[in-house]
């Protein structure tokens, strides 16, 4: 299903390139995108064409190489400035879960949360609210070794919203996962646009993620494809 | 959950890897301790010795008895202003009975400088073939009165055995000035004099009185030099030559011990990459991550500080049992040694941890989650 994007800009993105080893690969050549507060979109294209590269940027992890994006009508701060920003408009959902293997479910979700609350007795709080939210509240002292994969993601997923961020960005988020478990991951994305208005952007080679999003965003060569409506 | 959780959990994740680090520290450490805790029990003993032998002052030609000033000086010195007695002796390390580096005094029977011993036997006779022994060599040696030692060739009767001194003087040989000066071929020579002043009516003349002699032997005799006993005690060649040590081998100790933290956190960094990533992404500063890189450190030396600590006051109680290591004085530590130790070890950690962390905060976030 693709839907035209409701809502207002939330992230813009205009003429942005990204190269690497001094011009030898491109991997983003000149993106235009707009992404609307309080979508679902996908953005699917074959291996290499600049996904994750678009995500990181879109996250404030790496810097164009020439272009701007606007977060909120903002240009997207650097250096000090993107810490934060990461800190409390944005959270990350990966593949590979990236939890902290010697820390607990619970102690996971706290980390995001230092640069922002300072009471550790508030951190956890709010910690077992958001294992609640992904249905681990109790598996929340167990180690992520001696979770399941769908139960990490969804820990991790708990992790991305610790901060109420504004976006959550998704790199293949049921890439490490089986059919069941990656139901399960994408119905709580859903779910948690649904009840929060969070946007969510999702790069997926998974067509039943893609279909469940607002609008798919198709990228090529490094460049977004136009969009198809239908 | 704090971030001390994250530092925690950090460490015992490498439990093998953080116990060899902390234990490499805690020999650094513990060495420091060890060397530093002889050098002041060495000072802190031969400051003992003078104070016990109620001397103000020592006149030597250097720092030890080991020179070479004519007897007759010490008339010159009792005729000073303010001097109400000298003592003339001298003093080296001799074989007695077989038996290398035993302390040997060549000392005036007629001074009073020993009269805080307690004596079973007698006092030996000036110039006579006669030896008192401190209770700690007699025992290794397995002599008593009515006995005989050997020291240089020459028979020589024990005739006392003292107890009631330090650990340095227990373990001393005393002969008379004159046997000596026989045994070591130097008629009228001694390595230097005890000075005593005239006590004034407090303190505070005394030590006027002290300054003035001081100033007067300085005039009399520019060749010579005079300290005060504590000066002395602090300064002589022996307390010189172990503090030296004592510090070239900590160096040494510290140096390695840094490169040694270096490596521990270097590994931890490359191995944490992602992770670090990770804590970049969900907006942790730089400076949040330097942080935890150098508490890991600094715990890390922090606990081999400790482990130093332990392991230092054990060895020296193991030494201290060792007869040939009694004239060490080892004799513990004084407290401010142990802050010491554990402030050396947070600058370890600091020293050690720094680039590792530095680093670690300077990882792009990108590249760190990329990082295979």
């Amino acid at each position: 299903m693709t839907v035209a994007g409701p809502g207002t800009d939330l992230i813009t993105v205009h003429g942005v390139t990204k190269v690497y080893d001094r011009g030898a690969v491109e991997a983003l050549r000149g993106v235009e995108l707009v992404l609307y507060r309080g979508e679902i979109a996908a953005i699917v294209g074959p291996s290499g064409c600049g996904k994750s590269t678009l995500l990181h940027l879109l996250g404030g992890l790496d810097r164009p190489t020439s272009g701007e994006i606007l977060f909120d009508g903002t240009p997207l701060a650097h250096g000090a400035d993107s810490d934060r920003f990461r800190a409390t408009r944005v959270g990350f959902v990966f593949q590979t879960f990236h939890l902290l293997p010697t820390l607990t479910a619970l102690q996971n979700v706290q980390v995001p949360m230092f640069e922002v609350e300072r009471s550790p007795r508030r951190r956890r709080a709010k910690a077992e609210a958001l294992l609640d939210v992904v249905g681990l509240v109790h598996r929340g002292g167990h180690l992520p070794a001696r979770l399941s994969v769908g139960e990490r993601q969804r820990v991790a997923i708990a992790r991305a919203l610790a901060n109420d961020p504004m976006v959550i960005l998704a790199d293949e988020p049921t890439g490490s996962l089986d059919s069941r478990a990656a139901a399960e991951v994408t119905t709580l994305l859903r779910a948690v646009n649904g009840e929060r208005g969070t946007t969510i952007v999702i790069v997926t080679h998974d067509p039943g993620v893609a279909a469940a999003a607002h609008r798919v965003v198709h990228m090529r060569d490094g460049r977004v494809v136009p969009e198809a409506v239908s | 959950m704090t971030q001390f959780t994250l530092v925690l959990s950090a460490i015992a994740r490498r439990p093998l890897r953080s116990l060899l680090t902390i234990l490499g520290v805690g020999v650094a450490l513990g060495t420091f301790l060890c060397f530093q805790s002889l050098a002041w029990g060495l000072e802190k003993n031969w400051m003992g010795l003078y104070r016990d032998r109620g001397t103000d002052l020592i006149v030597t030609q250097d720092n030890t008895f080991a020179g070479a000033i004519a007897q007759t000086v010490g008339d010159d010195l009792r005729r000073l202003p303010g001097v109400r007695s000298v003592t003339p002796l001298t003093w080296g390390l001799s074989t007695v009975d077989g038996q290398p580096g035993i302390p040997l005094t060549g000392w005036d029977p007629d001074a009073s400088t020993l009269s805080h011993l307690t004596v079973r036997g007698r006092l030996v006779a000036p110039n006579a073939a006669e030896a008192l022994l401190g209770a700690y060599v007699a025992r290794r040696l397995g002599k008593d009165i009515g006995g005989s030692v050997t020291i240089g060739g020459t028979r020589v009767a024990v005739v006392g055995v003292f107890t009631g001194a330090n650990v340095l003087e227990l373990e001393s040989v005393y002969v008379p000035l004159g046997l000596f000066q026989r045994l070591h071929g130097t008629p009228g020579i001694v390595g230097g004099f005890y000075v005593n002043v005239v006590r004034g009516t407090d303190d505070g003349a005394t030590q006027a009185t002290i300054a003035d002699v001081t100033r007067a032997i300085g005039a009399r005799f520019p060749r010579l030099v005079t300290y005060r006993t504590e000066e002395f005690a602090r300064n002589n060649e022996v307390v010189g030559m172990t503090r030296a040590t004592a510090w070239g081998t900590s160096v040494i100790a510290f140096g390695v011990a840094v490169l040694g933290v270096v490596n521990t956190m270097s590994m931890a960094v490359l191995e944490r990459t992602r992770e670090i990533g990770l804590l970049r992404a969900v907006g942790w500063r730089r400076r949040r991550i330097l942080g935890l890189f150098l508490s890991e450190s600094m715990l890390l030396t922090t606990a081999g500080g400790g482990l130093g600590i332990v392991l230092a006051v054990v060895g020296l109680q193991v030494l201290a049992q060792v007869p040939r290591m009694r004239l060490l004085a080892i004799t513990g530590s004084p407290a401010s040694l142990y802050v010491e130790t554990i402030a050396m070890g947070l600058l370890l950690g600091l020293l050690g941890g720094l680039l590792p962390a530095y680093r670690a905060a300077r990882i792009s976030p990108a590249e760190a989650l990329r990082y295979e």
